[in-house]
């Protein structure tokens, strides 16, 4: 009854300064940007928890891009996407805490990969990894590379 | 104390929804990337086993794979596992048609999650494609792993229809494979992938085609 009461007594105080709190057409303007950000804010962060893209830029002819360290993974994988509507050769790595910096434990061969069509390469199993994919044409474009973790 | 009746203001309703939305939306945006069209339906027409092979279902290890790639309902009717009990981790290879039947997949599966495996998405009959790789009839990729210190290749991949037979040059020597519901494999103990070369189809109509496994093309 008391937190019945205590309720009663907020509502009517809110409603007595019910003018004071509706919007103003500027801070209309204010909430819609910052609701704005929010959204794209939340966006980026609901993508990256689903995607885990750790590269996304032009790689040159046999760079590469690899996770930060290693971490429990189920897949990797790799494919141009600079929007041409080319094609791109790539290939994926998973490496083992023990292996040599070049030397992965694990790799796929060489693939013709293309993000918009759905072509690319995925190495698909287990393990504590460290992933690594490469821009394995002969011309500058970029990969994206995406795990798990 | 008791507890207040408090009630949660509009506006952080409203910032909440939008928050969600936007989680969600970047979500959903993200697992479908790369949803644009561009090939010919392929998958039914030359490889038989999609047209009458048993069906299987989606391998729960496949599942994310599936969604990035446009697996479409259609599409999952006709997941088919090629061939069972594979090589040194005894694998099986399977394989889907994508978005629609534009796209191919195939899948070398370990016989656990942990056996070295590997997926690759392909257009038959994509736009764009390297002078090498137009019109291949076929489609193959390796997969290298380094076990105590030996590297050991796997060969796999999946064949049209009109591909009569298939062959690998390891270290200068040519092995035949056998093609079997549209997929072949080859366990490789001992071999580095530098040392996996061409592989050549040979079409109903006698003419052959190659694909290096070193470029890719």
């Amino acid at each position: 009854m008391l937190a019945a009461t205590e309720g009663g007594t907020m509502m009517l105080s809110k409603l007595r300064r019910l003018p004071d709190v509706v919007p103003s057409p500027t801070s209309r303007v204010r909430f819609a940007v910052l609701a704005s950000v929010l959204f794209a804010a939340f966006a980026f962060a609901g993508a990256a928890i689903a995607a885990n893209i750790y590269w996304a830029s032009p790689l040159s002819p046999g760079g590469y891009a690899s996770t930060g360290g290693w971490n429990n993974r189920t897949y990797n994988w790799a494919c141009r996407d600079d929007g041409t509507g080319n094609t791109g050769k790539t290939q994926v790595a998973f490496f083992l805490t023990t292996d040599p910096p070049d030397d992965p434990s694990y790799k796929s061969g060489i693939v013709d990969s293309r993000c918009s069509t759905g072509v690319y390469a995925r190495l698909d199993f287990s393990g504590y990894f460290k992933c690594r994919c490469w821009n394995k044409g002969t011309i500058s474009f970029k990969v994206v590379c995406q795990t798990n973790i | 104390m008791g507890m207040r009746n408090r009630r949660i203001p509009a506006r952080v309703l409203v910032a909440v929804a939008v928050c969600v939305a936007g989680g969600v939306f970047g979500a959903a945006l993200a697992l479908s990337s790369g949803a644009a069209g561009g090939g010919k339906p392929v998958a039914g027409d030359e490889f038989g086993v999609f047209a009458s092979g048993t069906p299987a279902s989606v391998e729960p290890r496949l599942v994310s794979l599936a969604d990035q790639v446009g697996v479409d309902t259609s599409d999952k009717s006709h997941f088919r596992v090629l061939a069972t009990g594979l090589g040194q981790f005894n694998s099986r290879l399977v394989a889907f048609p994508a978005r629609s039947g534009e796209n191919v997949c195939y899948s070398l599966l370990g016989a656990s999650q942990y056996d070295p495996g590997m997926s690759y998405c392909y257009q038959p009959r994509g736009d764009n494609l390297p002078a090498g790789l137009a019109g291949e009839r076929f489609s193959v990729v390796a997969l290298q792993a380094r076990l105590d210190g030996v590297y050991h290749t796997q060969v796999f991949g999946v064949a049209e229809n009109i591909v009569k037979s298939i062959r690998v040059n390891v270290a200068g020597k040519w092995v035949p494979l056998s093609i079997v519901r549209n997929g072949f494999y080859l366990d490789l103990p001992g071999v580095a992938l530098e040392d996996v070369g061409i592989v050549e189809a040979t079409l109903a109509n006698g003419s052959t085609q190659v694909h290096d496994i070193q470029t890719g093309e």
